[in-house]
């Protein structure tokens, strides 16, 4: 049952990234190579639908931490993103999709591999101390 | 286990007996006096020898501590991890033992409280306890989850849990210290008096240096020196004073320097010639380098192997001069199993069967070795699955003895 | 060292590694038994297997994969099975769950890393969810010690020597499981 219904999510977000990205011109291989990054580098612990657990936040809010001043910079400096075996660009693609599936939003302009690449040159020590920072708005 | 049950039986009779008796008239008589001294409790001699050992068994969750040049237990303490049968810390100065251990109220189930307990190293007897966040990290090999840094007032606990921290233990006032988050970052590698290392998920590493509360004084992140992706090193390092030694997957020895500006990689150099290394050798195991630091020798565990092999066990031990970078010698490592089945199969270690088993059997390898910082040094020597410790001379490789029933399985091993 | 010596050596190592504790044992039973082991090495899949493909096939991603592999690579209880390809621990389908299911008792811990493995009848890559079952101390049976693609603890999410449990309620080890995500776009880069 765990695993039909985990099914049906990965194959329920895959539809709706692609509806979601197709708009911005996005090609469905580049979402399906999106999805592939996450799965293998990120859903270990924020799990298949983002919803993470007791002790990981959900995707849920990379929406509207995006939206705050520093968002954009706090998702690419989280060690969990800056230190994945990804090369700039890929990262930057699963970032975008990532906001897109679970975040409810668009990176507008979307996050580039020369961004990302700065970005993550600096991770936090203590990203729970930044994302506090961050929503206190300082 | 069925090895157990004699003894297990013997214990409930003993335990049955007095309560059988009580029934005997209490008429006054000469008090007996047994031949052998009852009730005594040894305890470990004041000085540990440089040939000591510390060695963790998953099974029975202990470490025991054995005297390398005879074999003998002289004591041992509690670890009740699940998985990861680690060896305790030492402290010389304050003459103490250290075991950072999750503690159940039921004890595997209920609540889950963590603590550094605390033995004294002469009675070996539990003198105190240092409660401590549930957040203590578990990993198999028991490699640098926690550490005792060198001026012995601070102990660092590794945690993953969340982004990832260490917990700071006064062992002084015997209280949780601090908290440091280190996210991105693992492991932990004592440098110095009151600092540490770590290896990061980018290829970089970060010193810290602790204040006088226990708090980070001074944290520094070196650039990225290895490729996580392509030729990661392996956590399983060796100490050298404010450097760690690390061997990457492909061979390579990194030699980091966790002190000044910031932490740096200041030697590279194979372990391999290009020859070995179509010949597909490799380092691996649980603890596969050690360095005796006043000669300057380099041991590591090498096998042949691929990619996905490196915690397998090695079957041979290349030893470096780390001055040159140059191997200098090869030893073998003998067959550690005979030893394992000797007293399981109830043979005399001269009778003739014994001798025939361990001409036959062949080396399985080993997956840890330690070396002692003494001048007459000794290589120990321990496979995952073989609960024996094997004792070689670490100038030339002569297997002098097997320490027998060394734990059961897996587990760390410690030079206190 | 004898070249007899050697060459045991060489053949154990490989062994080793992919038979875990019972690898002396199985070794033995192997050269003794000959042929019998291959026997039963080719018996029908277990039923587990088999639903669960039939469950992916209901989405529109990926057909299952082929689980009709003869041999170890197709035995989840033996360490060979394909999708153990980074299994460090003891597998559930030995202690009273199966390859995709906790035993009885048990929790699954809902972090854990992620890998692929390839399916060697149809040579493609498959994401690989690996979960341990916590609650129960730890079960003792089919210990395998597979670790193609894995890595040191700085990248947790790639190691399979951490306690999984520790996102579970109970942080006590039981065993681990094997699922399939589905069809990986390419293996992991660590390979």
């Amino acid at each position: 049952m765990r695993l039909l219904s985990a099914a049906l999510l990965v194959t329920g977000f895959a539809a709706a990234g692609v509806q979601a990205l197709a708009a911005d011109g996005v090609a469905a291989r580049d979402v399906k190579m999106a999805q592939h990054d996450y799965l293998l580098n990120c859903a270990a612990c924020h799990l298949l639908g983002g919803q993470g657990s007791r002790t990981v936040p959900p995707l849920a809010d990379t929406g509207r931490l995006f939206a705050l001043p520093g968002g954009r910079e706090y998702l690419g400096r989280v060690p969990g993103a800056a230190h994945s075996p990804l090369d700039d660009k890929r990262l930057a693609a699963v970032l975008n999709w990532m906001l897109s599936r679970f975040g409810d939003t668009t990176a507008d302009p979307p996050y580039t591999a020369g961004e990302i690449g700065r970005l993550r040159a600096q991770p936090y020590l203590d990203p729970l101390a930044a994302r506090r920072r961050l929503l206190a708005g300082h | 286990m069925k090895a157990l049950l004699p003894a297990l039986f013997a214990a409930i009779l003993f335990a049955l007996g007095p309560a059988a008796d009580t029934a005997w008239p209490s008429a006054p008589e000469a008090p007996i006096v047994t031949q052998d001294p009852h009730g005594v409790v040894e305890s470990v001699r004041p000085e540990l020898g440089p040939h000591a050992l510390w060695v963790g068994d998953r099974l029975f969750r202990h470490s025991i501590l054995f005297d390398g040049d005879n074999g003998q237990a002289l004591g041992m303490v509690d670890i009740t991890w699940t998985l990861g049968g680690v060896a305790p810390h030492t402290s010389h100065s304050r003459r103490e033992v250290y075991v950072v251990e999750p503690v159940y109220d039921r004890g595997h189930r209920g609540e889950r409280i963590d603590y550094v307990t605390i033995y004294d190293l002469h009675t070996l007897a539990v003198t105190g306890e240092i409660e401590l966040p549930t957040k203590g990290a578990e990993a198999g090999h028991g490699v640098a989850l926690s550490a005792l840094l060198d001026d012995e007032r601070f102990l660092v606990v590794l945690n993953l849990v969340q982004s990832g921290s260490v917990t700071v233990v006064d062992l002084e006032q015997r209280r949780f210290a601090a908290e440091i988050p280190t996210a991105g970052c693992s492991l932990v590698y004592p440098t110095g008096r009151r600092s540490f290392g770590m290896l990061c998920g980018d290829g970089a590493a970060l010193a810290i240096t602790l204040a006088d509360d226990g708090s980070a004084a001074e944290t520094r992140r070196s650039e990225p020196f290895f490729d996580v992706v392509a030729d990661p090193l392996s956590e399983k390092g060796a100490r050298d004073g404010s450097r760690w030694l690390f061997a990457s997957f492909d061979g390579y020895l990194h030699e980091v320097e966790f002190t000044g500006d910031k932490p740096s990689l200041v030697a590279r150099w194979s372990l391999m010639t290009d020859r070995e290394r179509a010949d597909s050798w490799l380092v691996g195991g649980s603890q596969h380098l050690a360095l005796h630091r006043d000669s300057r020798r380099l041991y590591s565990l090498v096998h042949q192997g691929q990619r996905g092999s490196h915690k397998d066990a090695g079957s041979e031990i290349w030893v470096y001069d780390t001055e040159n970078h140059a191997r200098i010698d090869t030893f073998e490592i003998p067959a550690l199993l005979p030893a394992f089945l000797r007293p399981v199969l109830g043979l005399a270690p001269d009778s003739l069967a014994y001798r025939v088993l361990s001409f036959f059997t062949p080396s399985m390898g080993a997956h840890r070795v330690v070396v002692s910082q003494d001048d007459e040094p000794l290589l120990f020597l321990r496979h995952g699955e073989i609960g024996v410790i094997g004792v070689l001379d670490a100038r030339d490789g002569r297997h002098l003895h097997t320490i027998e029933e060394a734990g059961m399985t897996g587990g760390e091993i410690r030079i206190p | 060292m004898s070249r007899l010596d050697r060459w045991m050596e060489n053949s154990s190592r490989a062994l080793a590694r992919r038979s875990g504790r019972r690898g002396f044992l199985a070794r033995l039973g192997r050269v003794i038994a000959g042929g019998t082991v291959t026997g039963v090495a080719a018996l029908p899949l277990l039923p587990v297997a088999r639903g669960q493909a039939s469950d992916e096939s209901h989405g529109s991603r990926a057909a299952a994969p082929p689980e009709d592999i003869q041999g170890p690579e197709g035995d989840p209880n033996h360490c060979d099975y394909w999708r153990n390809c980074a299994i460090d621990g003891f597998l559930c389908g030995c202690c009273g769950g199966s390859s995709t299911s906790c035993p009885p008792g048990t929790e699954m811990s809902p972090v854990t890393w992620i890998g692929t493995c390839r399916n060697p009848l149809d040579k493609k890559d498959y994401l690989i969810w690996y979960n341990d079952c916590c609650g129960r101390n730890p079960c003792g049976r089919c210990f395998c010690n597979r670790n193609e693609g894995e890595r040191p603890v700085y990248h947790p999410y790639r190691n399979n020597d951490i306690n999984w449990c520790a996102g579970a309620e109970s942080q006590v080890y039981n065993c681990s499981a094997a699922m399939i995500i589905g069809l990986a776009v390419e293996g992991q880069p660590e390979k």
